[in-house]
């Protein structure tokens, strides 16, 4: 046990933090039925990760000024009912094409594979420290505004007219969740970062009868995802956010078994 | 003090008129209904009253002051559509009382009291999620009156229950009443709107009547006013002989 802590040391404190704030996030998300936006989000970053990287530019912080325009872009059309579901949609399958044809363009073959599996055993200390600021961002967020996003959650209209200024709160919410997005697919990559803000969420609101245990069950069966998943990848050759989704995925099931 | 007075409201959606030039006012505490067909803007008149919509031209005052003014620092009580919800989302029957109230220091009375007053003290902790229709749209109502508002505002709140629910809903509107607020509540149950309101305004994109309990009129030249055109009652023709 003690070489695998040392070993996976950086891996499992990135792989906590992400479960953390993407958990936290996707409780909002599944509730919401935003989990089309995610993936969107998370799409629009991998698009936006190769244009830093043919610019010449950090691709994390093109990945994220680009992710919270967008985010905010997507609320406004949610707002107004233009057919969100198709705009994500759009958007979704065209920032995939253009970040697969500018990687490949500029010849970048192992960005695309990092950005598109994402890579928790490389983890730098800066990506740590990105992480561990997000994580408390979201963390302080959402015991800031605690009240007012559940209640924007169970009633929009009501929560407007008790709290006029819940719009601005809502367009905070967006951007939080884009950089956390962001920067979870630096740990589990653009395919899989969605999963880490669906699957926890939906487990462990599946039969729950109070909002409150949500916010606590879903980043502790997330944080033991990241660890059986990165245990999992000691005796199999695959990649640990793959197996990590798996043990999510399995969590998911047995819940919904359980309640049966 | 009026409780309400609406001047000129037009309100544009989609780059259309939905409702044109509507004025009225209520004078004094009491009950006043909305009635009108489906897509004759009821809706989107109250709405525009509780400051969720903003219209194009016109203005709504509450207690003399707009309607955005004073609903920054009051609250009127509100009770949107029963579509406005997310039905299946975990919350217990307290937290949706509080939603009712901004600020308040003795903030668990109140929550209380408001449940009490709809006869579902007793379902506090209870999730609200799994509570029948009519059971809802009372706790619902708690969360509308928690913050005791002078003026409470009903959107079409007896839509979607059943014969006894309806009833008691409408006891406990007249209990609000008599205690002094002012109701205003859309429905399309016109039987109670004629027998029980102090007035009825009947919206059809315009304010298209406008009745006081002391009017004389039949519910036929109502209808007339009211739809454009006669509505016979439908009957079954029981027990008339074949």
């Amino acid at each position: 046990m003690m070489s695998f802590l040392e070993l996976y040391q950086r891996s499992l404190l990135a792989g906590i933090l992400t479960a953390i704030s993407t958990a936290i996030m996707g409780v909002y998300v599944v509730f919401r039925r935003m989990a089309f936006f995610g993936d969107a989000i998370a799409h629009v970053g991998f698009a936006a990760a190769a244009i830093g990287v043919i610019l010449g530019f950090s691709s994390f912080f093109s990945a994220l000024i680009l992710c919270v325009l967008v985010s905010l872009l997507l609320g406004r059309i949610s707002r107004r009912s233009l057919g969100e579901d198709a705009a994500i949609g759009v958007l979704f399958s065209l920032t995939m094409a253009v970040g697969i044809v500018l990687f490949s363009v500029a010849k970048k073959q192992r960005s695309l594979t990092s950005q598109l599996f994402g890579d928790v055993l490389t983890v730098t200390n800066s990506d740590l420290l990105y992480l561990l600021m997000i994580t408390g961002i979201v963390v302080f967020f959402n015991i800031f505004f605690k009240d007012a996003l559940v209640h924007f959650t169970f009633d929009e209209d009501f929560t407007r007219l008790m709290r006029p200024k819940i719009d601005l709160v809502y367009q905070l919410f967006l951007v939080i969740l884009a950089i956390s997005v962001v920067v979870g697919v630096r740990t589990v990559g653009v395919i899989l970062v969605s999963a880490f803000l669906i699957i926890p969420a939906s487990t462990a609101t599946i039969s729950l009868k109070d909002y409150r245990w949500a916010f606590i069950f879903a980043p502790l069966l997330s944080s033991i995802s990241v660890v059986l998943g990165l245990l999992l990848s000691l005796g199999i050759d695959a990649p640990p956010g793959a197996l990590m989704v798996l043990v999510q995925g399995a969590m998911f099931f047995a819940a919904l078994f359980l309640r049966r | 003090m009026e409780p309400l007075r609406v001047e000129n409201v037009t309100v544009v959606l989609n780059g259309q008129e939905v409702i044109k030039d509507v004025s009225f006012s209520i004078k004094k505490e009491g009950l006043y209904v909305i009635v009108g067909p489906n897509g004759g803007g009821k809706t989107t008149l109250v709405r525009t009253i509780m400051n969720l919509l903003k219209p194009a031209r016109g203005s709504v005052y509450i207690f003399d002051q707009p309607n955005y003014e004073y609903l920054q620092r009051n609250v009127v009580g509100y009770l949107p559509q029963r579509s406005s919800f997310r039905r299946f989302f975990p919350i217990r029957v307290y937290d949706v009382v509080k939603m009712g109230l901004r600020e308040a220091k003795n903030e668990r009375d109140l929550i209380m009291t408001a449940l009490e007053k709809v006869g579902m003290r007793q379902f506090s902790q209870v999730n609200f999620s799994t509570l029948s229709g009519g059971q809802q749209q009372r706790v619902l109502i708690a969360r509308a009156i928690v913050s005791q508002p002078k003026l409470l505002v009903l959107d079409e709140p007896v839509t979607g229950l059943d014969y006894e629910s309806q009833n008691e809903f409408y006891l406990l509107i007249k209990s609000f009443v008599e205690d002094g607020t002012t109701v205003l509540m859309v429905t399309h149950d016109v039987g109670f709107a004629m027998d029980f309101s102090d007035q009825i305004f009947c919206i059809n994109r315009t304010l298209v009547c406008h009745i006081s309990s002391q009017d004389k009129f039949s519910m036929d030249s109502f209808l007339v006013k009211l739809y454009g055109y006669g509505v016979k009652p439908l009957t079954h023709g029981h027990g008339e002989g074949e």
